[in-house]
């Protein structure tokens, strides 16, 4: 799928608002947010929303690279990444609010598979347990987590020079 | 029982503060919770514990529940994600109580059956096999083991994570095998 700026803006303006992540509900504002479903435009809207999200973190990925290299060189904490790559989301969310769109067509193919590689680490800390009495078979250890990251991180710093 | 801040921690059994719960074994900890009846999901096998609702406590914010109102942080939210629960616990981190793991299993129930959470079948979700929830309007997803039907996690999925759900049926790469 190629980006078009000029249909992202059209599909905009007529659909649906995102919902906002990670509101606090009630019990009756959560069953109404779980009513709610997407309309017709809604995969499409989001496909274009994703890829301006994508260029975005691409552009910044020095930011990531330094990141990644602090927690490999030192104890786990993967809350700066996540922290960095929800501000990152939330800012493109902002921009789409006020109809300001990003243009990530021409860099887009040197971006591809970025933040899919992001994302890959940040889901890899859902399965770190340091504690080895307690770790589940899906679970990582540090060294494990951490040679599992270097591989990735190898990968990534190869391909998103 | 009802919530107040000053009775927080009593409700789970061993009826103390944090000082006391962080000396607790692991398998204490892990009994402590298991106390909390399970919440079973209408016309299946499957079940929302305690145990495993408390371990995944730092995704309540993608159901919507709001941490403070049950003497929790964001920070102490932070630190399950990032150490564990049990470390999070030894480490003297604020206690998820019961009240809050019981908030955070009735939202699952709710969404499990919702009839506009879509059944996606059997899926891997982080080298897991499981059956998979998603409603597709907020991108969040629950999981149930498949071999025990027993709850395993759910969260709200970023854009591109759910666009490859959609795309591939999975959810995590299994870097175990």
């Amino acid at each position: 799928m190629q980006y078009n700026k000029r249909k992202h803006l059209k599909l905009l303006k007529s659909s649906q608002k995102s919902e906002k992540p990670r509101k606090i509900l009630s019990d009756e504002e959560f069953l109404k947010l779980l009513e709610s479903r997407p309309d017709e435009n809604f995969f499409e809207l989001e496909a274009y929303s994703a890829m301006m999200i994508a260029h975005l973190h691409w552009q910044n990925r020095e930011q990531y690279f330094e990141l990644i290299e602090q927690f490999l060189n030192g104890p786990i904490n993967f809350l700066d990444l996540r922290k960095k790559y929800r501000s990152i989301s939330d800012a493109v969310e902002r921009l789409k609010a006020e109809l300001i769109l990003l243009d990530p067509v021409e860099p887009y193919n040197k971006a591809f598979g970025f933040t899919e590689l992001i994302n890959e680490i940040i889901m890899l800390f859902d399965r770190y347990c340091p504690d080895p009495r307690i770790r589940e078979d899906y679970e990582f250890s540090e060294e494990e987590l951490k040679n599992l990251i270097q591989k990735i991180f190898i990968g990534m710093k190869n391909r998103y020079p | 029982m009802e919530y107040s801040s000053s009775n927080q921690r009593s409700s789970l059994g061993l009826g103390d503060t944090n000082d006391v719960f962080k000396k607790l074994s692991q398998t204490q900890i892990k009994n402590a919770y298991s106390q909390i009846p399970s919440f079973s999901v209408e016309g299946t096998n499957q079940s929302i514990t305690a145990w495993l609702v408390a371990k995944h406590a730092h995704h309540g914010p993608d159901f919507g529940l709001d941490p403070d109102k049950y003497g929790l942080t964001q920070g102490d939210l932070d630190s399950i994600a990032k150490n564990g629960l049990i470390n999070h616990i030894r480490f003297g981190g604020a206690v998820p109580n019961e009240q809050y793991v019981q908030a955070l299993q009735k939202r699952w129930k709710t969404f499990a059956e919702h009839k506009n959470v879509r059944n996606c079948g059997i899926q891997t979700v982080i080298g897991e096999q499981c059956h998979v929830f998603k409603h597709d309007r907020t991108r969040i997803f629950l999981s149930f083991k498949e071999d025990s039907g027993e709850s395993f996690t759910g969260y709200q999925l970023n854009k591109q994570q759910s666009l490859d759900h959609n795309k591939y049926g999975i959810i995590g790469n299994d870097y175990k095998n």
